[in-house]
C-alpha cells in the first residue's frame, strides 16, 4: 500500500503525471484486500479485481454506508482525524464517518487544487473564514479544508470569525473596512448559511461593502435542514450587492465528507460567470453520471446520480455513489442538479425527509 | 388558470349548488352517485376502460393493478355504502334536508358548504371519489385541484356524473394549476366554505395558511402504516400465506399508500424465525412483480433506494434481500422509521407484539394503519395498545390497501367536520303550577 500512496502523491504533485485508470484499477485491488466490508459488497455483486477491467467497473459505495460500517484499509491503525457528516440529534453514531490515518494525501489533492480553482496566479490572500477552523470542530472535513486553505495561502490578517460563541460579526465588519482601506483583496470563505446569517446582521445595520479588486468569495455546502433556500445565482446575487463583488468573482466549492478531493466551479479558470455553473476537478478524481440503479452511464445531457472516484479516498473506498443528481459537460464536469432527498415523494406516506425533521431522528 | 378564472369558476358552482343540490334530497344524492358508481363498476363501460388505458401510462402503475385497485375501491361508495356512511355520523340523515325534532324543544338542520376545495393527490388513482362522495353528500359543490402526478381519473368520473345527471354535474369541477402557483390556490380557498387537503407537510401547510378562520380545514397529510406479525402466524402451515399477504400490502400502489405498510414488527419464537420470514416476503414480492410490475423509478426515486439498501448492506446483523423491483431488509434493531417505499419493507423481529406499540410511540403525528396477522382473542389488547399511541386504523394483515367504506380517514370523520348546525328553539310553554307566571 505505501507504493501505491507514493504513486498517487506523485500524481497529485503538480509536475506529476499518471494514468487515472491504471492506479483506480491498484487501489481497487489494495482496498478489495483489505477493506473487509467494501470486499463483501463487492464479492456480492460479482466484482472483484480479477472481473474488473475498467476503473468504470469498480463497485461505487453509497455514501449511507459511511453510517453503518467503519469503511477503512486500516481498522487496527491509529487514526489522524475522523471526519463526520453532519448531523442534527440523533447522535453521533448515526452520523457517517469517514476514518484518515493520515492527512498528508487529503492535504496534498487540497492544496494544488485550492490554488488553482480559487486563487490562480496568487501565493495568497488576506482569507476571512466564515466558520469555525479545525480547532474548534476536529471531526468537520469542511473545518480541516479550510484550516489548511488559511495556513498554505492565507495573508497576514487572515483568520476564522466563528468560534464556540458563534459569529463576530463587528470583527468580520472590521476585516472588510481594514481591507477597504488597505486596497488589499481579501478572499472570503465559508457556508451560505454563515453568509446569509452575516448579510442579515449587515442588513439591519444598512452596511454594505466595496471590496480592493481582486477580491472573491468561496461558498460551500447548500441550505439542507435551514430556514430558508435559496438558489446558487439569487445568492450569487446577493453576495455581489452586499460585498461589491462580481459574479466572476464568487465560487462556489462542492465537496464531500466522503471524499477526499474537491470540486470547483469552473468559474475562474474559464470566466465562464453564468448560472447553472460546471464543476470540475482535479485529474486524481473523475465523476460517472449514472443510473443509480444499474449503474450504467446516462446518455451526454441526460441527468443522472453522481458516482465520484477519487483517488485521495486511499484508505477507505475510491468510489462513492452519492445523493445528487447532476449531467455531464462536455469538458468532463457535470452540473449539480441538486439533493436526491429535496425530491418531492410521490406519495402520501411518509416522506423520509419530513418524518426526520418531526421525529428529530437519524438521517 | 389564472386567480380570475378559478373565482369565476368557483361562483359559477357556488350558484349552480344553490339552485340545485342544495334543494336535492339527501336519498336522491345517494341515488345520483350509486348510478354513477354503477357504471364504472361496468368492465365494458367506455369511460372506465379509457381510465385503465390512461392511468398505467400516467402513473406507471401495473396495468392490472390500476384495474383491480380501482374497482376495489370505487365500489366501496354504492348505495349501502354511503346509507352506512351517513348513517354512522348522522342519527337522523333527513337532518340534510330540513328541521328535524332534535330533543324536547328544539328542531334541528345540518347545512354543509356551499362549495368546497378539495387539493387533490396523485399517488392513488380514483382516490378523490371519497371527498367528493362527502362533499356531494354534505350538498356542497366540489372543486377539486388535480395533482400533477394523476389529472385522469377525476375529469372522467365528472363525465360519467355528468351523463347521469348534468344538474349535479354542474356543481363539480376538477380543475388543474401547478401547486406553486400560489395565488391560484388562493383564490380557490377564497371562494370556498370548506377546504381539504391531501400532501406532504409543506403543502399542508401552505393551503393552511391561506384558510380563515372559522372554515373548515381537513388535512391529509404523509403518514407511515406497518404491520404485526404474531407467531401464531408464523406456523409452518401458515407462514407463506402470512407473507404472501404482507408483501401484497406493501406492493399495491408501490407503497405510495398512507395505508402502505413500511416495516413488519415479527414476533421471535413462532415456527418460522424472523429471519425466515423476511426470506418468504422477499418471494411473495418477487412473485408479485411478475402479475403487477412495479413503477419505473425516477433518478432520484433510484438513489433514494441504493442509499436505503446500501446503508443495511453495511449494517452489521442486517440482511438485504433484494430483487429488481423490491427490497426486504431483515435488521434486529427494531426502532420504528420510514423506508424509501417502492416495495421496499423492513423485518424487525421483537420478543412479543405487545412491546411494539412503545416502539411506534416515537412516530405518534405520523402513525396510520397496523395491519395484524394474530388470533382473534389478541387483537383487543393490541388493538387497545396501538389506538392509545396514535394508530387509528387496525386490518387484517392482507387488507390494509383497501380500507372499508366508511372509513375515518386519520380517525377523523368524514361528513361531520363538513357540517354546520343549526337549532331552531321552541317557545318556552308557560309552567302552570308556576305562581309567579
Amino acid at each position: 500500500m505505501d507504493a501505491l500512496v507514493e504513486r498517487i502523491l506523485a500524481f497529485m504533485h503538480p509536475a506529476g503525471a499518471g494514468d487515472f485508470g491504471a492506479l483506480a484499477l491498484d487501489l481497487f485491488a489494495a482496498q478489495f484486500e483489505r477493506n473487509m466490508p467494501y470486499r463483501r459488497f463487492c464479492l456480492r455483486r460479482g466484482r472483484t479485481p480479477e472481473t474488473v477491467r475498467d476503473w468504470t467497473g469498480i463497485p461505487p459505495v453509497p455514501i449511507s454506508a459511511f453510517k453503518a460500517e467503519t469503511l477503512t484499509c486500516f481498522p487496527a491503525a491509529g487514526f489522524a482525524a475522523c471526519f463526520m457528516t453532519s448531523g442534527t440529534t440523533g447522535g453521533a453514531e448515526r452520523r457517517g464517518k469517514h476514518w484518515h490515518p493520515r492527512l498528508d494525501v487529503y492535504d496534498a489533492s487540497l492544496v494544488p487544487n485550492f490554488r488553482t480553482s480559487v486563487l490562480p496566479g496568487r501565493p495568497q490572500m488576506r482569507m476571512l473564514v466564515l466558520n469555525p477552523s479545525e480547532a474548534v470542530l476536529p471531526n468537520s472535513s469542511l473545518a480541516h479544508y479550510l484550516t489548511v486553505a488559511v495556513r498554505e495561502f492565507g495573508a497576514p490578517g487572515s483568520g476564522f470569525f466563528i468560534d464556540a460563541n458563534g459569529l463576530q460579526a463587528e470583527r468580520v465588519t472590521a476585516a472588510l473596512r481594514q481591507a477597504e482601506a488597505d486596497d488589499e483583496p481579501v478572499c472570503l470563505l465559508g457556508t451560505p448559511f454563515a453568509f446569509v446569517h452575516f448579510l442579515d446582521w449587515c442588513a439591519e445595520r444598512d452596511l454594505s461593502f466595496c471590496l480592493p479588486a481582486g477580491s472573491r468569495l468561496m461558498d460551500t455546502g447548500g441550505f439542507k435542514g435551514q430556514s430558508r433556500e435559496l438558489l446558487p445565482a439569487d445568492l450569487c446575487a446577493w453576495y455581489g450587492r452586499a460585498f461589491g463583488l462580481s459574479p466572476g468573482q464568487v465560487i462556489n466549492m462542492y465537496g464531500m465528507t466522503e471524499l477526499s478531493t474537491q470540486f470547483y466551479d469552473d468559474v475562474l479558470t474559464t470566466g465562464q460567470a453564468s448560472y447553472p455553473r460546471t464543476k470540475t476537478g482535479p485529474a486524481w478524481i473523475r465523476t460517472r453520471v449514472v443510473d443509480p440503479v444499474t449503474l450504467a452511464e446516462v446518455e451526454p445531457g441526460q441527468t443522472g446520480i453522481l458516482a465520484h472516484y477519487d483517488l485521495g479516498n486511499w484508505a477507505s473506498v475510491l468510489g462513492i455513489l452519492t445523493e445528487d443528481s447532476g449531467s455531464r459537460t462536455a469538458n468532463g464536469g457535470f452540473v449539480l442538479l441538486g439533493r436526491a432527498a429535496g425530491e418531492s415523494a410521490r406519495g402520501c406516506a411518509a416522506a423520509m425527509d419530513e418524518f426526520l425533521q418531526a421525529t428529530g431522528g437519524r438521517s | 388558470m389564472t386567480p380570475v378564472e378559478i373565482q369565476t369558476l368557483a361562483r359559477q358552482l357556488s350558484a349552480n349548488r344553490d339552485r340545485y343540490l342544495a334543494r336535492l334530497p339527501i336519498m336522491a344524492i345517494i341515488d345520483r352517485l350509486d348510478a354513477t358508481v354503477s357504471r364504472w363498476l361496468d368492465p365494458d363501460y367506455p369511460l372506465r376502460r379509457e381510465a385503465e388505458r390512461l392511468l398505467p401510462a400516467v402513473t406507471g402503475y401495473a396495468p392490472d393493478m390500476v384495474r383491480r385497485g380501482m374497482r376495489r375501491f370505487i365500489r366501496q361508495f354504492r348505495r349501502e355504502h354511503l346509507l352506512q356512511l351517513l348513517a354512522d355520523e348522522l342519527p337522523n340523515p333527513l337532518v340534510l334536508d330540513g328541521f328535524f325534532p332534535r330533543s324536547a324543544g328544539y328542531r334541528t338542520a345540518a347545512f354543509g358548504p356551499r362549495l368546497t376545495a378539495a387539493i387533490l393527490a396523485g399517488n392513488v388513482p380514483a382516490l378523490s371519489l371519497q371527498p367528493l362522495a362527502v362533499t356531494l353528500l354534505a350538498k356542497s359543490a366540489f372543486l377539486g385541484k388535480l395533482a400533477a402526478g394523476e389529472p385522469v381519473w377525476g375529469p372522467l368520473f365528472h363525465q360519467t356524473l355528468a351523463e347521469v345527471d348534468p344538474d349535479l354535474a354542474a356543481c363539480v369541477a376538477f380543475a388543474y394549476w401547478p401547486g406553486a402557483d400560489r395565488a391560484v390556490t388562493a383564490a380557490a380557498v377564497r371562494e370556498a366554505q370548506a377546504v381539504i387537503a391531501y400532501g406532504g407537510l409543506e403543502t399542508i401547510e401552505s393551503v393552511r395558511s391561506l384558510v380563515p378562520a372559522g372554515i373548515p380545514f381537513l388535512a391529509y397529510g404523509h403518514r407511515i402504516s406497518f404491520g404485526l406479525i404474531g407467531r401464531e402466524a408464523l406456523r409452518v402451515d401458515r407462514a407463506v400465506a402470512t407473507a404472501d399477504r404482507a408483501a401484497r400490502d406493501a406492493a399495491w400502489w408501490d407503497q405510495q399508500g398512507c395505508v402502505s405498510p413500511q416495516l413488519f414488527y415479527v414476533e421471535a419464537g413462532g415456527a418460522v424465525t424472523p429471519a425466515a420470514f423476511a426470506g418468504l416476503a422477499a418471494a411473495a414480492l418477487e412473485r408479485l412483480e411478475e402479475r403487477y410490475p412495479r413503477a419505473p423509478l425516477s433518478a432520484l426515486e433510484g438513489a433514494a433506494q441504493v442509499q436505503f439498501t446500501g446503508r443495511y448492506e453495511f449494517a452489521p446483523g442486517a440482511v438485504v434481500h433484494g430483487g429488481q423491483s423490491w427490497t426486504v431488509v431483515c435488521d434486529p434493531d427494531p426502532e420504528f422509521g420510514p423506508t424509501c417505499l417502492n416495495r421496499t419493507i423492513r423485518v424487525a423481529p421483537v420478543a412479543d407484539l405487545d412491546r411494539v406499540a412503545a416502539l411506534v410511540t416515537p412516530a405518534r403525528a405520523f402513525l396510520q394503519s397496523a395491519g395484524a396477522a394474530v388470533d382473534r382473542d389478541r387483537l383487543p389488547a393490541l388493538a387497545r395498545s396501538l389506538g392509545a399511541v396514535g394508530v387509528t386504523r387496525i386490518c387484517p394483515l392482507g387488507q390494509m390497501a383497501s380500507p372499508l367504506t366508511p372509513w375515518r380517514h386519520d380517525g377523523r370523520p368524514n361528513l361531520t367536520d363538513l357540517l354546520r348546525w343549526v337549532d331552531i328553539e321552541a317557545p318556552i310553554e308557560p309552567d302552570p303550577y308556576d305562581e309567579e307566571e
